[in-house]
Parts: structure tokens; sequence; C-alpha cells
């Protein structure tokens, strides 16, 4: 499956991608409109180790344990490869961001549990942040 | 054709399930399902009688669960393993197998408490059929009584919350959820909800007389509707009968075998290799269940496969306060305290035995992992992996292995 790889040496840190992010996300048709004045909470977060900066979202794992421990069959393997989310059957449990060891599952604000789903959930066609990352660091590829 | 019997129909059997299939694509799989119910999610059912999800959501996995992977069920409770034969009597029907898997799970303890018998509403809270027994009962009205303030009573408790206020919950212990949290972080629970719900603690039962129940200090409390929460047994009987090493638990090697040839056992009634204390232990937990359940099904149908990275972990929230913990309370605890917050994680030898936070678990697998994975810590770390944990944490050649999709944590 397509997936989102990221190449640290070409991060610039600009959180672009986390903006980006949050417009995809948003449903809202207007990047101002969408982020003016709000606070963002995007699937995907630059983090730094001091030296090098690099942008993390879900890897969308061959064995996913965010699935293995959903209570509630919010979040699903698919047959086509993305683990994806269904915020109706949430119940905010906390399992999956107790599992995920790359901290790429989050609770939102209203409770329930969300994460990339390679914008396949919304109108963008290929993710968003690998579309407007200005350096070329997040890419969207088959290995 | 290799004939896969498997004898449960919960997170366990589900594991195998897909374990099994990733092996082996049209195998002939038969599910004996003693609750008589397709797969759906036990610890789901608190949400359901809180009204938080519907009925329906119990069957996380839809109800056409088994028509969908091509699984045979059979509604019917198993009596007998025949290990000669290799067979497993329900019904009156012998069912024949090659690989086996026992995934009876765990039912409710009720000790013998005198005056039981008189309490007309009793119920416990483990099984779909326990939840809509009670909520029946809460639907007609009444006073409830709780007895165990442990995750099952507390998650029943915030259920019933949605019917009555009038609730009280008793334990022995001296605080809620004394097996899931530390004494600090159950105080703190106990705090934040102590106007939420009812508490006797310390408060060890004597006697029912009728819907009284009268404690050991002589108080007495009245109630409509009883819930025994007191925890929970392993149901080893099946393969007890038929002499499987067994001690709290089924013991079971990492590949989930039992010390009987051709039967795997996976789920609430194992002991299995925990890797925080690195001997067996009964965790009785839900991604144990499915993973170790996924182990047993691949073993079975012949790929090697070892669980070696089993923890105790539990993540729930409770009347709104988020309780989160991963593997055991031991070695040297560094506590943070910020705001609602409060954080804690123990460590031993330069690695990470265990944590609980209460509040934010923003990353908390981080967290998880470092413990799962015995991966090494420096004291400067400890503070960052309490705070604002991330990937930079871990070691950079596997973060950028990982992240450049070469490697999966």
């Amino acid at each position: 499956m397509k997936k989102i790889y990221v190449k640290e040496e070409w991060c610039l840190g600009c959180h672009l991608c986390e903006y980006e992010c949050a417009y995809a996300n948003s449903g809202i048709g207007n990047i101002v409109l969408a982020l003016k004045d709000k606070e963002i909470d995007p699937n995907v977060k630059v983090q730094t180790d001091g030296k090098i900066t690099f942008a993390v979202s879900c890897r969308h794992c061959e064995n996913p344990l965010c699935v293995s421990a959903c209570i509630s069959g919010a979040l699903t393997k698919t047959a086509e490869g993305p683990v994806t989310v269904d915020k109706t059957k949430c119940v905010g449990c906390g399992s999956c961001v107790m599992v995920c060891p790359y901290g790429a599952v989050r609770l939102t604000k209203e409770g329930s549990a969300n994460k990339c789903q390679l914008c396949m959930n919304n109108n963008f066609g290929e993710p968003l942040c690998v579309q407007k990352c200005p350096n070329g660091a997040i890419v969207y590829e088959e290995k | 054709m290799k004939k896969y019997l498997l004898i449960g129909g919960s997170i366990a059997t589900e594991g195998a399930i897909e374990g099994i299939l990733s092996v082996d694509k049209n195998a002939d799989i038969t599910v004996l399902c003693g609750e008589k119910r397709p797969l759906y999610s036990r610890p789901l059912i608190s949400y359901v009688l809180e009204k938080k999800t519907a009925d329906e959501n119990l069957y996380f996995r839809g109800k056409d669960y088994y028509e969908k992977k091509g699984v045979k069920a059979v509604f019917a409770e198993a009596t007998a393993i025949d290990p000669t034969k290799k067979t497993v009597l329900a019904d009156g029907k012998a069912y024949p197998y090659d690989k086996l898997l026992v995934a009876t799970g765990s039912k409710s303890f009720v000790p013998p408490i005198k005056g039981l018998d008189g309490v007309a509403k009793k119920h416990t809270f483990y099984t779909m059929d326990d939840m809509l027994g009670l909520r029946a009962d809460l639907e007609k009205g009444g006073k409830v009584l709780i007895v165990g303030a442990g995750l099952i009573g507390m998650k029943c408790a915030e259920g019933v919350k949605e019917y009555t206020d009038d609730i009280v919950v008793a334990d022995m212990a001296p605080r809620p959820l004394p097996a899931a949290t530390t004494p600090e972080a159950g105080a703190i629970v106990q705090e934040r909800l102590k106007d939420i719900v009812t508490f006797r603690l310390n408060a060890a039962l004597d006697r029912f007389e009728g819907n009284k129940a009268v404690f050991a200090s002589g108080e007495e409390i009245d109630f409509d509707i009883l819930v025994l929460a007191l925890g929970v047994r392993p149901q080893v009987g099946l393969l007890k009968e038929i002499g499987a090493e067994i001690n709290r638990g089924v013991i079971v090697n990492e590949k989930m075998q039992t010390s009987l040839a051709d039967i795997y056992a996976a789920g609430d009634l194992v002991e299995s290799y925990e890797a925080v204390g690195g001997g067996k232990r009964l965790l009785q937990l839900f991604p144990s269940a499915y993973l170790g359940g996924k182990t047993a099904g691949k073993n079975m149908a012949g790929e090697e496969n070892a669980f070696l990275t089993d923890i105790p972990m539990n993540a729930t929230k409770l009347f709104g306060v988020r309780i989160t913990s991963a593997g055991l309370f031991v070695g040297e605890k560094t506590e943070v305290v910020s705001g609602e917050d409060y954080r804690a994680v123990y460590t031993e030898d330069g690695v990470i035995k265990g944590f609980i936070l209460i509040g934010d678990s923003t990353r908390a697998g981080i967290l998880t992992d470092f413990i799962r994975r015995k991966r090494p810590i420096l004291n400067a770390e400890i503070t960052k992996l309490l705070s604002d944990r991330d990937l930079s944490l871990y070691p950079e050649e596997e973060r950028r292995a990982a992240l450049g999709g070469n490697y999966e944590i």
C-alpha cells in the first residue's frame, strides 16, 4: 500500500504540514476560515531531537497495536491497508493511545480517538501534508 | 484438510481466527460459542449501560463476523475434551479437531455470603446478559449497592449513574481501583469521585438480611438492586479434567501451547509470559487476549510465533477521570503533579517497569513501548518521558528506519 514516509534531512521544521492537515480535515473549504483564530489539533506533529526535525503521523502498521487494543471496533485495519477510525463507534477509553508506540493516535477535545487516515476521508486526494510540504520531506509512496 | 476447533467466542477466539487465516486462508474453522452469541466486546457493556454507545455496537466487528471470515459458529457450550479421540463434546455432539484452542475466558466470582440467596435483585457485571439483566432492573428504579470497587465495579457504577444517583460502592480495600492503581493514584481518583459516588471503603461485608447489607463494622445499607463485582476467575475446568498443567490459570508457553499435544489456550484463562516481571502471569486483559489468540492461531496453522511482549496495561475513563497505566509499579518512583494531571513512572536498573497517568495521556504508548521493549533510559530522559514525550526518545537509527518505512516499531 501507499504510505507516508518522512525524509528527516529535508524537514525544515516549518510546521506547515500541521496547518494543512488541520485544514484538510476541517470540513471547511477555505483555509483562512478553517484555521483563523483556532487552535489546531492536526494528525501530523513536527517533533525534534534537538538536531533535526521530523513530521510524525500514523504509520498504518502491518500489525497495528491500536486495533488490537480497541474495545469498540472504532479502529480497523482495512483490507486495503490503511488503519481507519470510526468516531461514531469510539467510546474514548484511550486504549489506543496507551499502546501506539509512535504516539500517533490521540484523543480529541470531544473525547474520541483520531489519527491520520491518509486524507482518504476528505476530498483532497493525496495527503495534503505531502502535497504542501515545501521541501519534499513528506512523501507518499509504495514501498 | 486440517480442522481447527476453537472453544470460546470472545476476543482470544477472534485473535486466533485472524492468526489462523493469516497463514491458512481457506482454513476449516469451527467455533463453539458457550455464551451463545456472536462475537461481541465485553468491555463495552458499561458504555452501553451508560447509553454512551448503542446496543448493536456491542457486536464490534459486525454481527456477521464469523460469516465474513468463513468460520462455522456453533452456539453450544463445550462440556468435555477427549484428547485421545481428538474431539470436543458440546450439546451431545462430538466435534473433531486437529488443533484445538481453549479460550473459555473467565467467570464472575461470587463467594458464599450469608443471606445472598434471599436477595431478590442481584447481578454480576461481566457479560452482555449480565448488563441486560441489570439494565432491566435499573429501568424499574431503586437504590443500588455495588460490592467491589475494582474496575468492573467502578465502570458499572458509571453506567448505573445514568439511572439513579442513589449508588453506594463498597469494598474491603481502603481505596477504589486497588489493583489497577497505586495508593497515591487511587487516593486522587477517590478524591475526584467522592461527590459522585458514595464509597464505603475498608468495609467487609458480613451478611445480607433481605435487601439490607450488614457490614462487619455493624453498618447496614439498604438497597433494591445488588451488584457483586468481586473479580473474575479463569474457567479452566475443561483442561483440568484432562490433566493440563494448571496453576491459577492454564499454563501456556510463549506459543500459547498448553502442556497437552495440539491444545492451545489464550485469553483470560491463561498464565502466560509477561515481559516486565519475566515470569508467567494471569493478565486477563483485552489486548493480551487478542494478541495471545493471534499467536496461538499462527502456531496452530504451522507458523512459528512467540508472544514475548505482553505486559499489564489499562486505559479507562471513569466519570471523566482518565486513568492510563502499564507495567508493574515496582522500583524507584518519579512523580510529577501538574494541575489536574498526576504522572508517575517506576524505574529499576535503568529501565522503566511501569507508569500511571491520571489525566492527560498524550503519546502514552511511547512510555508503554519503553516498558515492553526494556529500552534503556537515562535519568535525564525521565522528565521528558513524563511530560512532552515523543519519538525523539527512541534511538535515532530506529526512528529514522520507522519513519522511512524500513522498520515497524
